[in-house]
């Protein structure tokens, strides 16, 4: 007997371990509602799939769930479904193994959460519905000062973001996001109310089959940071392990970001996805071509790598000016404007460090809006390195240090920084937290230090954080004998989540110096829909 | 004994249905800990999962967004934890990927914009203090923040070729304006930065410019030698001998007395 059941112990994991090559699995589980099937994998299997019983070959049920060995699997009948019984799903195998990867990626992935998180188990990917949400925001800033020239001024900034993975119809999806701002005492100067309108993005997606993808409207893509916004269309399609796209569009204007044509442009890119075990890595490289009415103003190229473990994050952004202007006369070159680089491992759950590096220049567009000054102090290029590190050395120790680098031609001096923060959290039977720290700064026209203490504590179950701290900075100027500056800088700030999603920011900051004060206010409210 | 090993058949049972969760192998909790025995939805109305367990602490705005912000998938573990895996860089790369630097999961808001700059290149002291932020961040309202310089004259380049009295175009100053202008006093002129009038052993010994500046309004033409305590011959039987290559020039003696003291 007791062989009998370490044998039916190591046969029972050898089943549910092995099963059968790509469309037959064993049921490993069944519930009142689902019944799950484990399979050696799934590739070639999709939602919505009929799942037979090997032993009748009845219909069991359909599967609504894939992951890439299992999948859940909604009733035809109860009767037979057992647990350890064998079934299989027929399905055009050939036709479905052509498809590429980031497609199966994403049928292995589907949006699952209509049912997980809301119970609503009826809804079905056919209906016409639309799932938006979004956020809306309202927020105000008051600088005062003791300066007449800038005594007080408010801004007022409005923000209104949506997002629907399912706009209407199916595989259409949409995105929108918009801030309306103004200062209070020139609204009646501020002209057109596009003016202050800023249309960050508002477009369309539509997937006319798992591997296209159109994109009309002020687009934003990932695949075109360097880029930021445009409007037009891109298209994207995506095989094997690559994305390839090409876009077409204008330029937002300059000035208020509204719509002008004259700022066409065109582009692609190329992007490849790899994974090796825990390793994630996406490589990006696009190109564009800005001009102003008709001739080209900008031509760059801009390539972009992210990968990460669970324990460690790389990503290198670059971009090369391909075209300038000189003497009147255009031509081709390969010139660095941006190349920034990060890293940063977690040695373990206490110890962490960072670093990063970037080499940047002001970009420059020929026709558009740089003046001939702008072109002589932007070729300068400002390179910096930072780098810091962090400890946890108990639940509540915990301490941090930091450094960086910076330097332009032309600096007098190039900037140098570093400090130590330590902060103490869960003290006392209060249970609030203190946070301490230190900087020292040498820039290219003063140095000196700056330390300041922070106190929080949360209340309200940690719906409301509040929080003061006092902050003395200590500067001498390089260049100059003349007096030094000091201030003494009041904070306090309270985040507090009223309801589920309605969201209050407040924080308040007091300066003073030998020979002028200024106190900053902010107040915003978020409401998540 | 039959006992013992119908639990370790159990035990290897719960491995392998844990094994072949949706949520892939990484999450190893109880099943129970969200679903019920009545099926894989609804979830338990609480969860007994606590995602500070996680590398990736819910705080601020993150505790009110819906999971499948996040979490495109179940498995879980696939969200990104860096920012940028979320949201989008509205900043066109003129920032950088360390998002935390400036923000927080409270808000995108930033609100401590003082101690940012302390720890960059132009902490904000006299009336950087109090401008508004897109007098230098000409690109504030879309998020964008070009590379500045942090020399004096890469913003205000246009009061230096505006100045008229003195011209500082065609009076050949440089444009170090720190050298003559003070910081710490609303950018008053500071000649003792220069050459101390102020204090020292000139402070009152001058009633006006044109004392020492001879051609006005042309300042960096100055004299030394034409005062009556700079005498040729006081001078020569001083420097003679004691300082090689000596010659009774003003520059000359500014190169050797920028303080304007006997001793250098």
């Amino acid at each position: 007997m007791k062989k009998f059941f370490l044998l039916l112990a190591i046969f029972s994991s050898g089943v549910f371990g092995q099963g059968n090559q790509k469309v037959t699995g064993t049921i490993t589980y069944v519930s009142s509602q689902n019944f799950y099937v484990r399979f050696e994998n799934t590739s070639g299997v999709s939602v919505g799939d009929t799942v037979y019983l090997s032993e009748s070959g009845t219909q069991a049920g359909t599967i609504k769930y894939l992951s890439s060995q299992s999948a859940a699997c909604t009733y035809f009948s109860t009767a037979g479904v057992e647990l350890n019984s064998r079934v299989y799903v027929v399905t055009s195998t050939i036709k479905k193994d052509q498809q590429p990867n980031k497609t199966t990626e994403a049928v292995n992935n589907p949006p699952l959460w209509n049912a997980q998180s809301g119970g609503n188990n009826n809804i079905s990917a056919s209906e016409n519905t639309v799932d938006l949400g979004g956020r809306f925001s309202i927020r105000s800033f008051i600088n005062s000062s003791s300066n007449a020239k800038h005594s007080q001024t408010q801004y007022w900034r409005y923000g209104l973001s949506l997002r629907s993975s399912k706009f209407g119809i199916n595989n259409l999806e949409f995105q929108a996001t918009a801030t309306y701002g103004y200062r209070a005492d020139s609204w009646k100067n501020s002209g057109s109310v596009w003016n202050n309108l800023k249309v960050y993005d508002f477009f369309f997606s539509y997937k006319p089959t798992v591997s296209l993808q159109i994109q009309a409207g002020r687009i934003r893509n990932q695949n075109l940071y360097s880029l930021s916004t445009f409007d037009g269309l891109l298209f994207d399609y995506t095989f094997s392990k690559f994305q390839v796209g090409t876009f077409v569009g204008s330029h937002p204007d300059w000035q208020n970001m509204g719509v002008n044509i004259k700022l066409m442009q065109y582009g692609a890119f190329l992007s490849r996805e790899d994974s090796l075990g825990r390793l994630y890595m996406n490589n990006t490289l696009s190109f564009a071509n800005q001009t102003h009415s008709g001739k080209t103003d900008r031509r760059f190229l801009y390539f972009l790598h992210r990968s990460r473990t669970t324990d460690f994050s790389f990503a290198v952004s670059s971009e090369f000016d391909l075209y300038q202007v000189e003497m009147n006369t255009p031509k081709s070159i390969f010139k660095p404007t941006s190349i920034y680089a990060s890293a940063s491992y977690r040695f373990d759950r206490k110890l962490s460090f960072d670093l990063s590096y970037d080499a940047r220049r002001t970009i420059y567009y020929f026709d558009s809006f740089k003046s001939t000054i702008d072109s002589i102090l932007d070729t300068r290029m400002r390179q910096g390195v930072r780098l810091g590190t962090y400890y946890q050395w108990s639940r509540t120790f915990s301490v941090g240090l930091n450094g960086g680098f910076a330097n332009q031609p032309g600096d007098v001096h190039p900037s140098f920084n570093g400090g130590t923060s330590v902060s103490f959290t869960e003290l006392t039977n209060l249970n609030f937290s203190i946070v301490g720290d230190f900087t020292y700064l040498q820039s290219n026209f003063l140095n000196g230090f700056s330390y300041g203490v922070k106190v929080s504590k949360s209340f309200l179950a940690n719906t409301l954080t509040a929080g003061f701290g006092f902050r003395r900075v200590d500067y001498l100027f390089a260049r100059n004998t003349s007096d030094g500056v000091s201030q003494n800088i009041f904070d306090a700030d309270a985040h507090w989540l009223i309801f589920k999603s309605l969201y209050l920011n407040f924080s308040y900051e007091f300066v003073s110096e030998k020979r002028i004060s200024a106190n900053r206010i902010f107040m915003g409210v978020s409401q998540s829909f | 004994m039959l006992t013992r090993i119908s639990f370790i058949f159990l035990l290897v049972l719960a491995g392998n249905l844990q094994a072949q969760s949706p949520h892939g192998q990484q999450l190893k909790i109880d099943c129970g800990d969200c679903h019920s025995s009545k099926g894989w939805s609804p979830l338990n109305s609480e969860l007994k999962f606590d995602h500070q367990s996680t590398s990736f602490e819910l705080i601020g705005q993150h505790q009110t967004v819906s999971c499948k912000s996040c979490h495109q998938t179940l498995e879980f573990n696939k969200a990104e934890t860096n920012c940028n895996g979320c949201h989008f860089d509205v900043h066109n790369s003129t920032t950088s990927f360390v998002c935390e630097k400036c923000h927080t999961p409270e808000s995108w808001v930033v609100t401590d914009v003082r101690a940012l700059h302390q720890n960059g290149r132009f902490p904000l002291v006299g009336m950087h203090s109090v401008v508004p932020c897109e007098d230098c961040h000409k690109n504030y309202d879309k998020y964008q923040f070009d590379i500045l310089g942090v020399r004096c004259f890469d913003c205000h380049a246009n009061k230096y070729y505006a100045a008229a009295n003195p011209n500082h175009v065609s009076s050949g100053f440089n444009t170090q304006c720190e050298t003559c202008h003070n910081l710490a006093n609303d950018w008053s002129f500071y000649h003792d930065g220069i050459f101390p009038i102020y204090s020292g052993s000139h402070n009152g010994g001058w009633n006006k410019c044109s004392d020492c500046h001879t051609a006005e309004p042309n300042y960096l033409i100055f004299t030394c030698v034409d005062c009556h305590a700079h005498e040729k011959s006081k001078m020569d039987s001083k420097h003679q001998g004691e300082v090689g290559g000596y010659v009774y020039e003003s520059h000359a003696c500014y190169s050797c007395h920028p303080t304007g003291s006997g001793e250098g």
